[in-house]
């Protein structure tokens, strides 16, 4: 079954073992070179002392991703963060507030949250973005598809215009809108 | 001055530094959606719950 | 029995019928999915753990004991399981998949064997046989275990 959750909702979250001890809490959602999906996450610790810690988790090492607690089997499948996210892309900068564009050079608004579809992998299929005057949303936060595999920098996304006739105001039918707009990209859906 | 107005003193500069310290700990505790770089690894599947 | 009823039950001495002590809490543990020990208070002595497998009975009004030196000092596995972090009542309830599942309100056990029957949260009741484990931050269960 698959759930839609928000990356700014999943930061934070408590990793949890199943001897059930908090051993700390989600940092960043890393994503995979192309974009497309979450290969895995790096922490941080619990209380209000606490900072990041050197330490992260692969995306086959979680166990469950739910929406109170990730679940992992122990404390053995925790790894040290450079096996997670290399030091070079650590520097490219975070998804979160980067700006996004259409490939036809229209601005579409700044990132506020990405959107997962989580199953057996957590599936990059959307981002939140506080709209831009282009989409006629009187800058309302909207809800925009990706495609599967999609080109990232730190600075700026780009996006197939066509991203813009498939933006949601808010999760439920999301999914559904990202189903379309992926079927129109690969050359089917109505006109 | 008296003593209980540097005990004051005291303990609001220590108050203000723990304050501080949480402020600044809550920001480096915070991430966000970055790239796992070349040679990143993929997501194949949690192991079944 | 419930662990909101026995809560507070005396226990008492069959060599000569007195009271050495009241229940205070109950330790869980999550390997067997039954009580392992009590944790008691108002006892006689410096003691205040009673192993399962000491008591005599547990019964609807009182607990059992054949005497007073049955009355330990925690110590290892007992220890822990018997500490305040790992209190069942109280504990948030974590599925497997990672979805609270509640905080728990009391559970229900066999007064014969000390097995967990249920666990009763605000909005579940899960089968004792759910459990797989219980630590500080959470009791962690599988719904979907026969």
């Amino acid at each position: 079954m698959s759930v839609l959750m928000r990356a700014t909702e999943v930061i934070r979250r408590p990793v949890v073992t199943m001897a059930g001890e908090a051993v700390a809490q989600v940092k960043d959602i890393v994503y995979e070179g192309d974009g497309g999906h979450v290969g895995g996450f790096t922490l941080a610790g619990r209380g209000m002392f606490a900072g990041p810690l050197k330490v992260g988790l692969a995306w086959e090492s979680v166990s469950a991703l739910g929406s109170d607690a990730l679940m992992i089997r122990d404390e053995e499948v925790v790894e040290s963060i450079e096996q997670v996210v290399s030091r070079s892309a650590a520097r490219r900068g975070d998804v979160l507030g980067s700006r996004v564009m259409t490939d036809d050079g229209t601005e579409l608004g700044t990132i506020t949250d990405v959107i997962l579809d989580v199953t057996e992998v957590a599936d990059v299929i959307g981002y939140e973005i506080d709209s831009s005057p282009a989409l006629g949303k009187d800058g309302r936060r909207v809800l925009i598809p990706l495609p599967d595999t999609l080109s990232i920098s730190g600075e700026a996304l780009m996006l197939p215009s066509a991203a813009t006739e498939f933006v949601s105001d808010d999760l439920a039918g999301f999914g559904a809108a990202v189903q379309e707009f992926r079927t129109r990209l690969a050359g089917g859906g109505a006109t | 001055m008296d003593w209980w107005v540097w005990l004051l003193i005291v303990v609001l500069v220590i108050g203000i530094a723990v304050a501080g310290f949480a402020w600044l700990q809550a920001k480096r505790r915070s991430g966000g959606v970055i790239s796992g770089g070349p040679g990143a690894r993929g997501g194949n599947g949690p192991d079944a719950a | 029995m419930r662990f909101s009823e026995a809560k507070n039950h005396r226990v008492m001495s069959v060599g000569d019928a007195t009271t050495v002590g009241r229940v205070r809490r109950f330790g869980v543990d999550p390997a067997t999915a039954s009580i392992a020990g009590l944790k008691l208070r108002k006892t006689p002595g410096e003691g205040d753990t009673l192993a399962w497998s000491d008591l005599e009975a547990f019964g609807r009004d009182a607990v059992t004991i054949g005497s007073a030196d049955r009355i330990t000092r925690a110590s290892g596995h007992l220890e822990r399981l018997l500490a305040k972090d790992h209190a069942v009542l109280g504990k948030r309830v974590l599925s497997v998949a990672g979805v609270d599942l509640g905080a728990v309100q009391d559970v229900d056990f066999d007064m014969a064997s000390g097995a967990v029957l249920t666990v009763i949260t605000d909005r579940h009741e899960i089968p004792g046989t759910s459990i797989v484990g219980l630590g500080t931050y959470a009791l962690v269960v599988d719904p979907a275990r026969p």
